[in-house]
């Protein structure tokens, strides 16, 4: 974490950095099937996910292995709102999915964080289960097992439609942006330096007068509003939704993602979530095994690379820094 | 109105799920005492017990063999996974997150070896008749359950309240350091305890194939149900997870009974209720 650039130099990096992922992000759908577009537009949506988990796991300390939950309850109040209640409009069903996110987080988040550690992984996993289990089996509201199909694209009123692959990958990319920017925001205030400070020594801030418990609580429902906004994109992407949207999987699957990535750096989920998917996209069309390479994958993470693909570079770029001055 | 025989049917029932539920519970409070993480992958180990019992069983018509099986395949494999892995990872939250891999693992060998249909065991013939109660007639084999059950609850009371190994087990819960410190050997507790609770979860597998069946679906809602009944019972004492076991199995299987699209419902409606006005459980 600690690095040997100054102030000036890293910026420039950054920016460096963000106007060629920018660039190649733009250009992109121009070059690729329709197919890939979509493979793209899931990333990016995927990265947001991620990035979500990663403010309660990386910044926070606090594994989440709920955060399905909220993606889910993010894409359901789309799905119910458009197949139950004919709302098209586009604002107000994100609105809508994201007021239902925040208000599952909030309440969540009141039961999970009276506890810490091993608890609260097992408190978000069991409060998760219970979304699934609903959805599940609340079939004539949320379709059960069948899901619910027939979300048209997103109309926003603009002169050309987004029933198209690209044009819908560029709506994802800009919402993309607004969190990415939104997130590095939250992590680089105050607050977000409080919550690592909560990772680190939460009984120090305790004593230093801060209310941790409070900074946890927001910290969650923040990550739960990014969770739904993900979900909400997401069933726009596919037209559909089922109960997968909120199921242990993707919970597991979304911290795989930040761990290979590498949770401590704000990059690492984005990179991480690129990576799964791309191995899946690929790995699908071969064999059906996936979800053992899936498991393996997880656990030579654990064993072997908890730093993440991000943490990796960060330390050669040290070593090589060290080896020249 | 359902009649009371058909009640004290749904009851027994009921009761010998919590018992299946309490031998996963109370493997699942070992671990988080004494080395302080959650195994994701019990309700795997409970799943591959039950396919393992399977095999055996349907192969040589021997249940008591089917059962041996599966303890011990899934007490091997509790023992290699800490010994070889969990035991190298520093902290635990990687040690958790390892076993979310193996959940992964588990559940696509299985898929492999037995496919997605669901399978039956027998129960033994000697259990496999049924005892009348009022116009209606209940398994002897779930009554053995509830039996094994009662049995099993007993022996682990015992062995952690009244044997040496059970006291250093509770030293080991209470404070690491400090029994590390007596010259208690804590990694070899370690490895016994994930062990022990490996064996019982295959215990728990092979004698609930003859009720549940044994299917890919079963990892993760056993752990999820083991879970809530941990947090519904204290998530620390073996009396707890016998109590946090009565009071889900008997909810879930009631409720199945008389509102069976709730009953899923019901059981995580109990645990928000638990977690909001007792929230360190039934029994402290």
């Amino acid at each position: 974490m600690v690095s040997k650039l100054s102030g000036t130099q890293r910026l420039a990096y950054t920016l460096l950095l963000v106007a060629l992922g920018a660039g190649v992000f733009v250009i992109l759908p121009h070059f690729l099937s329709s197919y890939y577009v979509l493979v793209f537009a899931e990333i990016l949506i995927f990265s947001i996910f991620a990035l979500s988990v990663n403010l309660l796991m990386g910044y926070t300390g606090l594994v989440s292995l709920g955060q399905a939950a909220f993606f889910g309850a993010g894409g359901y109040t789309v799905a119910l709102l458009v197949t139950h209640a004919g709302i098209e409009n586009f604002w107000l069903c994100l609105l809508a999915a994201l007021a239902v996110s925040a208000l599952l987080g909030l309440i969540f988040g009141l039961l999970a964080l009276r506890t810490t550690g091993m608890y609260f992984i097992m408190l978000t996993l069991a409060l998760a289960q219970m979304v699934w289990a609903i959805v599940w089996r609340w079939r004539s509201f949320t379709g059960g097992d069948d899901g619910l199909p027939g979300i048209p694209r997103p109309d926003l009123g603009l002169p050309w439609s987004l029933a198209d692959n690209v044009s819908f990958y560029y709506l994802v990319l800009a919402f993309f942006v607004i969190a990415v920017f939104l997130l590095y925001r939250i992590i680089r205030s105050p607050f977000g330096r409080t919550l690592v400070g909560i990772r680190e020594n939460e009984s120090r801030l305790q004593a230093l007068g801060y209310n941790t418990w409070r900074y946890k609580y927001v910290c969650f429902v923040i990550a739960a509003v990014f969770g739904g906004l993900a979900g909400t994109l997401k069933v726009y992407q596919d037209g559909f939704i089922s109960p997968a949207y909120c199921s242990m999987s993707l919970s597991a699957l979304v911290v795989l993602a930040a761990m290979i990535g590498g949770t401590r750096y704000f990059a690492g989920p984005i990179i991480g979530a690129a990576v799964v998917w791309v191995i899946r996209s690929i790995v699908s069309s071969y064999t059906e095994y996936w979800t053992l390479i899936l498991g393996v994958l997880m656990v030579v993470v654990v064993m072997f690379a908890r730093q993440g693909i991000v943490g990796y570079f960060a330390q050669l770029r040290e070593k090589r820094g060290i080896v020249k001055g | 109105m359902p009649q009371a025989e058909q009640l004290a049917l749904v009851f027994l029932d009921g009761v010998a799920f919590s018992m299946l539920l309490f031998l996963l519970a109370a493997g699942l409070v070992l671990m988080l005492g004494v080395m302080n993480i959650v195994n994701l992958a019990h309700g795997s180990f409970y799943m591959l017990g039950g396919f393992v019992g399977i095999a055996v069983g349907v192969r040589t018509g021997d249940f008591a063999l089917a059962v041996l099986a599966g303890m011990g395949a899934i007490g091997v494999l509790a023992f290699a996974m800490e010994r070889f892995f969990l035991r190298r990872l520093p902290g635990n939250t990687e040690q958790v997150l390892f076993t979310l891999g193996c959940v992964y693992i588990i559940w696509d060998l299985s898929r492999i070896a037995w496919g997605s249909n669901p399978q039956l065991l027998s129960p033994p013939a000697f259990l496999a008749g049924s005892v009348p109660i009022g116009d209606y007639r209940f398994p002897v084999y779930q009554l053995a359950v509830i039996v094994l059950g009662a049995l099993v609850a007993l022996g682990l009371w015992f062995f952690v309240q009244k044997t040496r190994f059970g006291a250093i087990v509770r030293a080991g819960a209470d404070d690491r350091e400090m029994a590390a410190g007596l010259g208690i050997d804590i990694k070899l507790v370690f490895t016994a305890v994930f062990t022990l609770a490996g064996v019982l979860a295959g215990l728990a597998g092979v004698i609930g194939a003859p009720i549940l069946t044994a299917n890919l679906t079963l990892d993760w809602q056993i752990l999820t149900l083991a879970l809530v009944v941990m947090v519904v019972g204290g998530m620390r004492t073996i009396q707890g997870a016998l109590v946090g076991s009565l009071v889900i199995g008997l909810v879930g299987t009631v409720g199945t009974f008389f509102l069976p699209q709730l009953s899923m419902f019901l059981v995580f409606a109990i645990m928000a209720l638990v977690l909001a006005f007792r929230p360190r459980g039934l029994v402290r």
